[in-house]
This record gives structure tokens, C-alpha cells and sequence, in this order.
């Protein structure tokens, strides 16, 4: 069994208007020539290929094996939306681990543009199209707003107290070329910003962009590289609770002390986390399930932001980097924690970062979501 | 407006909504048909802004805990608050609550 490493990442540009030239396939080709280029591969040593797109239909993952160019000995493609990066590491770990494979390409990318978006958000599965799109219900919107209203409610949060991660974020975005808001945001800003779906403000909504990422994993080191990246534990939820609870609780409730113990590592000994962020209650729901969030005192972790030890979402999360959709979303956030540990993110750069933990959350099913997965990745 | 009928099991009881083909609980494939009559008002919000729409009209769903213990979305289109406890319908598969009380 091999111990696969995590040896490139690359992204394309992120855009909020493409032209007409910045289809999802050019943007996945500018990713993956990034990411060939990070781990020192040739084209033709990329024998494994996952995939997920909402936007390359009629599509599929053989096609773009075969527009790319690859022949390949193993080939997945993932519909786990926010789930999906991870489900993609999960696999293509273990095709490496068992020999199917030697340098498997993990792309992601999107450019449906906002009226294509708003097509797939209201017919995203069946209930959505026959029990909350004839309500006008505004796609994910409307279904995080009340989720968000009942955290509020549940742990006693006023609106303003979600500026202090929206201003955190958009910081650590200030530092990220490929961020489409990069300018400072001003908790009032926040405040005074007009809502969109109540609770929600428009920094509240995840902003649909244009872009494509991508990841390697491989049997073999980059000898180009000093500190490797290994994954340490890694665990999915699907469907846990059947949408019967608030969504104010995430699936790796389920699974939280497993990832720990499987790492043989305390939530206190992680120093960086991309956590998937369509919006800002599930980012803090998936904090509190992991144990950074302590005692459920979400005010007081949001009041010290500015001074975390524990850094979140450094590349400034979807939120203000973009949603180059949720499926390259979650890739660049595993890409980011790859980058910190191994000290090659730029101005971002953390000091002394040896584990991170990477989240993927997804596919709103009827009143929030029902995927989720965590991996702690290492540097050796 | 017709009555919202959701899924009770045949065999525990359960009651779900949307529709289920086995039952989580207990594994079933048999259920019976029950309408929900009535259901409290937990949160509103306001959706002022579709993606890809540009005149559009402000329209409000609501989380509505129904009388049989099960929480469904329904949209609202009067002055119902959290709270209050409506009168729910059906509207081609999509819940709707009116208000039948005054808050």
C-alpha cells in the first residue's frame, strides 16, 4: 500500500463575467496545466482522472478525458456539490493506495453564468423543483436564511455578530491575486448591506463565479517540493439525521471524535482550516462540530477572530474569493491548507502550520444540506 | 388549493415529507396518506432578490412546524409573524400556509 502525497495544485482565473472565451473547459485547461506545472508532471504521466462540474453537460468525465487528451487507467466522476472535492480525494487516494492508479488529476470547475445558476438552483433535485421553487423560494438563499435564523435563535447571535467572520475573511481574500473582493470590508459595510433573503445580506450569499481547480495526488513525492503533504484521517457523513433536525448541526457531529482519533490529534494541534463557506451559519456549524468553536460560545469565537491562532479560510473562502462552483469551491480549499503546509502561500503564509483541516458540505436536499466530509492533511 | 398530504408509515408511524419510497425509521415501503391541517409559524424570511431576475417581487417562505410534529417550508403571501398558527395547503405539491389567527 502506498501513502499517496497531495504533490500539485493549480486554478485558473475567477471571474463574476466570463467572456466569451472563458468557457468551463478553457478554464479547467488553465487549471490543469497550473497544476501540472506545481507537481513537475508530464501530461501523459496523469493516468487517473475525478471530475464534477454542473456546467460541462451533455458532457462527462470520459469526454473530457478524451478533449483533454488522457488515457487513463482510472475515472470517476463526483455529483456531491460541496461534497465533491473531498469525495474526490477520498477515492483517488485509495485508487492510489491500492495501485490503480500512480497521478490522479482532481479537476473542478464551473461557468454557468447567474441565469444558469439559477436554473440549477431551482430544479437542483426533485424536491427542490416540486416543493420549493414554485414558492419562489431564491435557491439556497432562502433555505440558508431560515437555517441561519435558527441558529441565531438557537445560540443567542445577533446579525452583526456574523460581520466579525465576513471581515475576517475578506482580509485574508485581500491577500489572494485570484480573489474577485480583494478591497476591505468594514463591519458596518456589513451591517448597513442590503439583504437579500432575510436574515441574509448580499456578503451573506456565496458570489457565483467562473473558474476551474485542480489538485494532484500521486504515488510518488515532488522532489521539487521540501515539505510533502500526506492525508492523516479523512471521514464523510451522507444523509445523517434525513433532514429531520434544524441544519444548525452538521454531519461531522457523526464523526468528529473518529477524525481526531484516526489522526491521533486534538482540534487544539490544527492551525489552519478551509471550511466550506456558501454561507456564513454553516461555516460556524461545522467550527462547533469540529471542536474549535468551544462550549457552543459562537460569540465569543466570532468577537476573537482578529486574533485566531486557528486561521480560517485564508484565501478568503468562497464568500469573497468566489464560488467558481462548490465543486472547485471545495478543491481550492483543500488547495489552500496543501499551500499553508507547505509554506508556499504567499502573503497569506501562516508560521508553524503542520496540520489542516479541509471541509466539504453540499447538496441542499430540502432544508439544508446532506453531505459533508473533513480530512486532516499533514505535512512531513 | 387542494390539502398537503404527507407519508405516515404503516408500520411505525413515522411521518415524513417529501415523499419516501422505504421509511428511515424502520425500513417499510408501505405508508398511508395523511393531510396535515395546520402548523406554527417558526421563521419567516423575506426573498427579496433572485438570481437572474430582475423584476421581481419580494415573496416570503416560512419554516412551519406542522401539528403532526414534522417541519415542512411553505410560502406565505399575508401578514403571518413567527408564531402565529396557519392553515396549510397544498398548491400543486408546494406548501402554502394562510393565517387563521390573529397574532
Amino acid at each position: 500500500m502506498f501513502d499517496p502525497r497531495i504533490i500539485g495544485v493549480g486554478q485558473s482565473i475567477y471571474t463574476r463575467h466570463p467572456n466569451d472565451e472563458q468557457t468551463v473547459q478553457n478554464l479547467m485547461k488553465d487549471a490543469v496545466l497550473d497544476a501540472l506545472q506545481d507537481a513537475n508532471l508530464k501530461h501523459k504521466e496523469i493516468d487517473g482522472l475525478a471530475i464534477a462540474s454542473f456546467s460541462i453537460t451533455p458532457d462527462s468525465a470520459i469526454d473530457i478525458a478524451w478533449r483533454f487528451g488522457f488515457s487513463l487507467n482510472w475515472l470517476l466522476q463526483d455529483t456531491n456539490g460541496g461534497s465533491s472535492a473531498m469525495n474526490m480525494l477520498g477515492h483517488a487516494s485509495r485508487a492510489i493506495k491500492t495501485g490503480d492508479a500512480n497521478n490522479i488529476l482532481i479537476l473542478a470547475g464551473d461557468a454557468t453564468g447567474l441565469s444558469g445558476y439559477a436554473k440549477i438552483a431551482n430544479s437542483y433535485n426533485s424536491a427542490t423543483r416540486d416543493h420549493l421553487a414554485p414558492l419562489g423560494h431564491g435557491g439556497p438563499n432562502g433555505v440558508y436564511s431560515l437555517v441561519t435564523s435558527r441558529q441565531m435563535k438557537k445560540y443567542n447571535l445577533k446579525k452583526s455578530d456574523y460581520a466579525n467572520l465576513l471581515v475576517s475573511q475578506r482580509n485574508w481574500a485581500s491577500k489572494n491575486p485570484y480573489a474577485v473582493y480583494q478591497r476591505e470590508l468594514t463591519k458596518e459595510e456589513y451591517n448597513n448591506a442590503p439583504l437579500v433573503a432575510d436574515p441574509l445580506c448580499r456578503y451573506d450569499c456565496v458570489p457565483v463565479v467562473a473558474g476551474a481547480y485542480a489538485i494532484i495526488i500521486s504515488r510518488n513525492q515532488n522532489e521539487r517540493i521540501e515539505r510533502q503533504v500526506r492525508i492523516r484521517a479523512f471521514e464523510q457523513s451522507f444523509n445523517y439525521e434525513n433532514q429531520e433536525g434544524d441544519g444548525t448541526v452538521t454531519g461531522i457531529s457523526t464523526f468528529k471524535d473518529k477524525l481526531f482519533e484516526t489522526a491521533k490529534l486534538v482540534p487544539e494541534d490544527i492551525g489552519v482550516l478551509s471550511i466550506y463557506d456558501d454561507y456564513p451559519a454553516i461555516v460556524l456549524a461545522q467550527l462547533n462540530d469540529l471542536g474549535i468553536i468551544k462550549n457552543e460560545k459562537f460569540r465569543d469565537y466570532l468577537e476573537g477572530m482578529e486574533k485566531q491562532t486557528q486561521a480560517v479560510n485564508t484565501w478568503g473562502g468562497m464568500l469573497s474569493a468566489g464560488q467558481p462552483g462548490g465543486m472547485a469551491g471545495g478543491l481550492n480549499g483543500i488547495g489552500e491548507v496543501v499551500l499553508q503546509l507547505q509554506n508556499r502561500a504567499g502573503e497569506r503564509q501562516l508560521n508553524n502550520v503542520n496540520f489542516g483541516i479541509a471541509t466539504g458540505y453540499g447538496m441542499t436536499l430540502y432544508r439544508h444540506g446532506g453531505t459533508v466530509a473533513a480530512t486532516i492533511l499533514e505535512a512531513i | 388549493m387542494e390539502k398537503l398530504f404527507i407519508q405516515k408509515c404503516s408500520n411505525c408511524n413515522k411521518f415524513t415529507f417529501p415523499k419516501k419510497y422505504f421509511c428511515s425509521e424502520c425500513g417499510s415501503t408501505d405508508f398511508d396518506a395523511v393531510s396535515i391541517n395546520e402548523g406554527k409559524v417558526q421563521e419567516i424570511s423575506v426573498i427579496r432578490h433572485m438570481l437572474g431576475q430582475k423584476d421581481w417581487k419580494p415573496r416570503k417562505i416560512a419554516n412551519i412546524e406542522t401539528a403532526l410534529g414534522i417541519y415542512i417550508t411553505a410560502g406565505i403571501d399575508d401578514v403571518a409573524q413567527v408564531g402565529d398558527t396557519l392553515k396549510i395547503y397544498s398548491d400543486n405539491g408546494a406548501p402554502i400556509g394562510k393565517l387563521i389567527e390573529e397574532k
